[in-house]
């Protein structure tokens, strides 16, 4: 193995984030894996593992993080808000530039997770180093990303060969139950008027940015079509999406699958 | 949810990760939660994260294990038999446990393919005192059958549909061996056996099945399909029909968790 695997509990505002790391014995740059929220966390969890494996075989360290509320790290998920998230991102950057103070960084992030990330890195934009981030599906908009989680649970709920007998949810009052995830309901509000566009148009002048997504959920033509200034257009490189995050199992098996990894491997490596 | 009374530490044991959680006045017995086939050792839904958390209000200590090519563990590097890999790496946790934290009794718990190692386990391993298995083995039984047949009896249309798919060859369904974590059903012959011999150390079991498990077709039918287990008081048979397989809905999430830490409480003792 030429590199080691550890995880630790990292200190965040009120609770402790959980970071898996995968270090190199000489680290060239470092990588930040944000997961994505809900049940998108348990079906690119191996996709992010396989991912941190890739890079720390060619010279990266990587930080695999888990949110408060989510994971192994502590607290509830009815804790979450968009502020806990941000703050999470930021005991995330902490620890690694505590570690590793000069290295080139890179932040990868998925659906929801992208925003918090964009919030973070818009807030710190003058004093953070940031070599650049991979956005895969994100979700800028949050009135449209509240839409689908909704869709997404009565889906569920109708699914005859997950429920025998119809259900409905019998959540708090001031909760929304998604997915055997209770989003509290401030954070909803939170959510719906989120447009993390602007934040967006903010760093990638600045930080090199790189998105993949699903052609049928979010164009990346859109992002691209919204900004007329060519400039930002250098600054953004399509990345060729990865296989859908529903056949995580039959993942490493999957052709598609490995060139996805490699993609996103030697991009980082090339950038550099 | 609870007041902290507890220490979570991230654990490694050569190439598995694991979560320990230690309560203050942690007793002589501990949890080993398995992986459900390919989810992470948070558990589906994060219910292992939250079960371990509700075991240290009975300071029980409890380990959330990624089993070798799940979540944060590495992959085996020597091609091994799946299940006896399981087995080495679970016992190699044990031994851990025993040396550091003076533990002398195991309780197993997994849902799916972990119900299938926790079996597997069991069987070989002499410190477990008992397990649970959430939608494990199930064998069919004649009741089971006529509850199945009945509504296509029922119906005509549904019935020339079964005539129709059993003369095209359509009605066994294949077992997704793909991913390597798809369990078989040991035969019928073995499992009764495996389960005597289980009966005789006096292993406390706790089967559970959900309404996703469609072969379960009545409350007892576990018990009816091993005669052996018909009169045996340290096995607990419950049927949660509303639930799902993974425990999605937070109300059959809390549910399952009271049930298993009211066995854990009783067993432990």
């Amino acid at each position: 193995m030429i590199w080691d695997t550890h995880s630790a509990f990292i200190d965040s505002a009120n609770g402790t984030i959980f970071c898996t790391q995968f270090f190199p014995r000489e680290p060239q740059a470092v990588v930040l894996l944000v997961p994505p929220l809900g049940q998108l966390y348990y079906r690119c969890h191996l996709l992010y593992r396989q991912i941190a494996q890739r890079l720390a075989k060619q010279g990266q360290a990587v930080y695999r993080m888990d949110f408060r509320g989510t994971g192994d790290a502590s607290g509830d998920f009815e804790q979450i808000n968009q502020q806990t998230l941000i703050d999470d991102v930021q005991s995330g950057y902490n620890s690694i530039r505590l570690r590793f103070p000069n290295l080139p960084l890179w932040i990868v992030a998925t659906d929801w997770s992208a925003v918090p990330v964009l919030q973070f890195c818009a807030q710190h934009s003058a004093s953070m180093k940031l070599w650049g981030l991979i956005l895969v599906e994100p979700q800028l908009q949050g009135a449209a990303y509240w839409q689908q989680q909704l869709q997404w649970q009565q889906a569920i709920i109708k699914e005859p060969l997950r429920f025998r007998h119809p259900r409905e949810l019998t959540a708090e009052p001031d909760q929304v139950e998604i997915a055997g995830h209770c989003y509290a309901k401030d954070w909803i509000t939170q959510i719906q008027a989120t447009d993390a566009s602007s934040c967006w148009q903010r760093i990638v002048t600045k930080h090199r940015v790189c998105m993949a997504s699903y052609e049928c959920l979010m164009p990346i033509k859109n992002y691209l079509s919204v900004q007329a200034n060519p400039r930002i257009q250098d600054h953004c490189i399509e990345l060729q999406p990865p296989p859908a995050w529903w056949q995580a199992d039959k993942l490493d098996q999957s052709v598609q699958h490995a060139q996805w990894l490699q993609s996103v491997a030697e991009l980082i490596q090339q950038l550099r | 949810m609870f007041l902290s009374n507890y220490v979570e530490t991230p654990m490694q044991l050569g190439r598995l990760q694991a979560v320990l959680t230690q309560p203050t006045n942690a007793g002589p017995c501990a949890m080993i939660l398995l992986n459900a086939g390919l989810i992470p050792r948070s558990g589906p839904f994060r219910l292992h994260t939250l079960l371990s958390r509700a075991l240290a209000q009975l300071n029980m200590l409890s380990v959330r294990l990624d089993l070798a090519g799940v979540g944060d563990s590495d992959q085996q590097t020597i091609a091994k038999d799946l299940q006896q890999t399981v087995v080495d790496d679970v016992q190699q946790v044990i031994a851990q446990l025993r040396t550091q934290f003076a533990v002398n009794k195991i309780v197993l718990f997994g849902v799916c393919t972990g119900a299938d190692f926790a079996h597997r386990i069991a069987l070989q391993e002499k410190s477990v005192i008992g397990f649970c298995g959430v939608d494990g083995y199930l064998y069919p039984t004649w009741r089971a059958r006529c509850h199945q047949a009945l509504p296509v009896l029922k119906s005509p249309s549904r019935l020339m549909a079964a005539v129709f798919r059993r003369v095209r060859g359509q009605g066994v369904v294949a077992v997704d061996g793909d991913s390597g974590f798809s369990w078989q059903l040991p035969p019928q012959a073995q499992a009764r056996h495996e389960y005597a011999q289980l009966r005789q150390r006096h292993m406390h079991m706790l089967m559970i099945f959900t309404g996703s498990y469609f072969e379960y077709q009545y409350s007892g039918q576990f018990r009816d399909g091993i005669p052996t287990l018909r009169d045996d008081k340290n096995t607990i048979e419950h049927y949660f029909p509303q639930s799902d397989h993974l425990f999605s809905i937070k109300a059959d999430q809390q549910q399952l968790i009271d049930h298993v830490v009211m066995w854990v409480a009783a067993i432990s003792v």
